[in-house]
């Protein structure tokens, strides 16, 4: 289990958020240490700096304020502001925060910091009078809501989670209960308080970048009504007519998370062509072949053919998840394959949507789209035309060459920092040292002297891939450097990335000497050897893992001549 | 009084549920049980414990009810007058 240190501040009693959070956060294999703030304490706590939060050092740092505390006094009399004043109290209260932010990214550069969108109970003096006279509040929320936004673009470190979103899925009679406020002044109910703790809890397992990548989806009477083989293509509930509306909209929303990065594919029991038929000539198909990475449609067990679609896509079995109508299916694959994600899944298609939309909230949370989200899938089918020249080229140099790979190699700024992050959390297999990094983590060393950070992005024939390694070099002495992370995407190995990458970042940095750990883990198994590959003598045991070092005066690292390779300044990965 | 099974189910219910929430053994919260027995029945533990304590019959305590329900007997009663025997 990882460890993490977190601290709740609140503007009102935040105590009771602390066991529903403690177990949402176990449920996601973390184990917390909370320290909560005094009641309405948050300024005091975080502008001095010797309080307890600071002491606490936490990782992250969850700043909860409710509405009704921070527009309490347009809220007491709200006919004596106008439109003018209100605008201006909500910038001032963003103000307020933006420099308590700002002091806590100074003083815990690590830290994430997570913020939330604010909302007031729906009834109140105002209703029937908003949006209709000079008297309102919700143009004060709006744009405090909106100050939060930009707050959050500017500082890296900070997170906005979406509570007023919640409280109105959950809806304002549910979110409060008057007793909790009277009794403990705390503004949630029972219900939103583990609400909250949910979201919280996905919110931080995004930063630590615990979601899920790749939805497996069943066919008949998953993603269209009706069984192909039985019912023909005309027989298909599937369009615009009453219930075939249904898997058009599950449709439509599969294709949205597509368009944020995360992988489809198809397992099936079906004759291939009857099913093919569909996505080739249905003409309400929102889904078609090119949008799934993969694809099983067969007779064999679904099992055995989520292991091979795990593999084909190279990640692990706990990055899937198996969506089917069938309970005996779902309940064989929980049972064989306990690692994949298997979901209870509604009886009434009418609910699918819906379905969808909660398990992505709990398990595709995202925080932000990067380039290679966007092109995620094109990837993958780049990589069987790949995998297809392999076999027609007769030697392995042939292939290097016949790929005409082009690496572009720069150092971490703005734009890539969310990418590096992100695969310093993703990556397994290639992965030396498997530490893992928040944005706030990696933005904190780029401003460290002594680290110097690289990433690595590589095209070939078959188009981009976008960001897929990272270097991590902590500076010893005037000549020796050692490698923190060295991680490559596991698209993109054995194509001897790796030693023109660690080659053009050694020369860039003028080092004689580096050192270099590997740390073992259940996955890295494939880069066991990598250092003695690459000319690495065996230097001992380190406290994780066997240590190697290298000397650049006798031994260079080759940079071999099928890459062309061109090394980018800071600030230009954002064209 | 404890004269029928369903009271007896309903006292079980309660004194698991006070349990849970402080974190002690079911067997140290018995019928005589009271707040002032348990240094980790506090206000705010308290809340909870009976905010579950409505969950799980279904119904509500009113505002001034609830800082008087401070033992296993006196929840019993009020939960007894809510939930028809």
């Amino acid at each position: 289990m990882t460890d993490l240190r977190l601290a709740l501040l609140s503007s009102s009693t935040i105590e009771l958020l602390q066991r529903p959070l403690t177990a949402a956060l176990k449920e996601r294999g973390l184990n917390s240490s909370i320290w909560i703030g005094g009641f309405g304490q948050y300024n005091q706590e975080i502008l001095d700096p010797n309080s307890a939060l600071y002491h606490h050092a936490p990782s992250i740092i969850v700043l909860c304020l409710d509405g009704a505390d921070l527009f309490q006094e347009l809220l007491e009399n709200p006919f004596n502001s106008s439109a003018g004043t209100r605008r201006e109290f909500a910038v001032h209260r963003a103000d307020e925060l933006t420099f308590l932010v700002e002091t806590l990214a100074s003083r815990l550069p690590q830290a994430t910091v997570l913020l939330n969108t604010a909302t007031v109970d729906s009834l109140n003096s105002l209703f029937g009078l908003e949006y209709n006279s000079e008297f309102g509040i919700q143009d004060a929320l709006n744009t405090y809501n909106t100050e939060l936004a930009m707050l959050a673009h500017r500082v890296s470190n900070v997170v906005v989670v979406d509570v007023a979103s919640l409280a109105a899925i959950i809806g304002f009679e549910n979110w409060r209960d008057s007793r909790m406020w009277y009794l403990a002044r705390s503004r949630w109910s029972h219900k939103a308080l583990h609400a909250l703790a949910d979201l919280y809890a996905v919110a931080i397992g995004s930063i630590l970048g615990q979601m899920k990548k790749c939805i497996v989806v069943d066919l008949d009477n998953t993603l269209w009504g009706g069984i192909v083989g039985e019912d023909g293509i005309e027989g298909l509930r599937l369009g615009e007519d009453g219930i075939g509306r249904v898997y058009v909209e599950f449709q439509l929303e599969l294709l949205n998370l597509y368009r944020k990065g995360v992988l489809l594919a198809i397992c099936s029991k079906n004759n291939p062509e009857d099913a093919l038929a569909v996505f080739r000539r249905h003409t309400a198909m929102r889904l078609h072949e090119e949008h799934f990475a993969a694809i099983r449609i067969n007779w064999e067990d679904k099992a055995s053919n989520l292991r091979s679609l795990a593999e084909e896509l190279n990640i692990g079995l706990d990055s899937l998840v198996f969506l089917d109508d069938n309970p005996a299916e779902r309940s064989w694959v929980r049972q064989a394959v306990p690692e994949v994600l298997v979901p209870d899944w509604p009886e009434d298609p009418g609910e699918y949507k819906t379905a969808l939309l909660e398990l992505s909230v709990r398990h595709f949370y995202k925080l932000d789209i990067t380039a290679e989200d966007r092109q995620r899938s094109e990837v993958y089918h780049a990589q069987a035309a790949r995998r297809k020249l392999a076999i027609s080229t007769t030697s392995l140099e042939d292939f290097y060459r016949a790929l005409e790979m082009r690496l572009r190699i720069g150092q971490a700024d703005t734009f890539a920092i969310p990418r590096i992050a992100q695969l310093t959390q993703k990556t397994n297999q290639f992965n030396l040292t498997t530490r893992r990094y928040t944005e706030a983590e990696i933005r904190a060393m780029s401003l460290d002297s002594q680290y110097s950070i690289w990433w690595v992005d590589l095209s070939d024939r078959f188009g981009p891939n976008g960001v897929i390694g990272v270097l991590i070099l902590k500076q010893e002495s005037a000549d020796t450097w050692t490698i923190d992370t060295f991680l490559l995407s596991c698209r993109v190995m054995g194509r001897t990335v790796e030693d023109a990458f660690l080659g053009v970042v050694a020369r860039e940095l003028g080092a004689a000497r580096l050192v270099g750990e590997f740390r073992p883990t259940a996955k890295n198994a494939p880069v066991r050897d990598l250092y003695p590959r690459l000319g690495f003598r065996a230097l001992g045991q380190g406290s994780a893992g066997q240590v190697w070092e290298l000397d650049l005066t006798t031994v260079p690292l080759k940079l071999q001549n099928w890459f062309d390779i061109e090394l980018i300044p800071v600030g230009a990965l954002a064209r | 009084m404890l004269t029928k099974e369903r009271d007896v189910d309903t006292l079980e219910k309660i004194q698991k549920i006070i349990a849970t929430n402080l974190g002690a053994a079911p067997a140290s919260v018995g019928p005589g049980s009271k707040a002032s027995d348990f240094p980790e029945w506090d206000s705010l533990r308290h809340l909870v414990l009976v905010m579950d304590i409505e969950q799980a019959f279904g119904f509500k305590f009113a505002l001034d009810e609830i800082a008087q329900l401070d033992s296993v007997e006196k929840i019993l009663t009020a939960v007894q007058k809510r939930v028809p025997v």
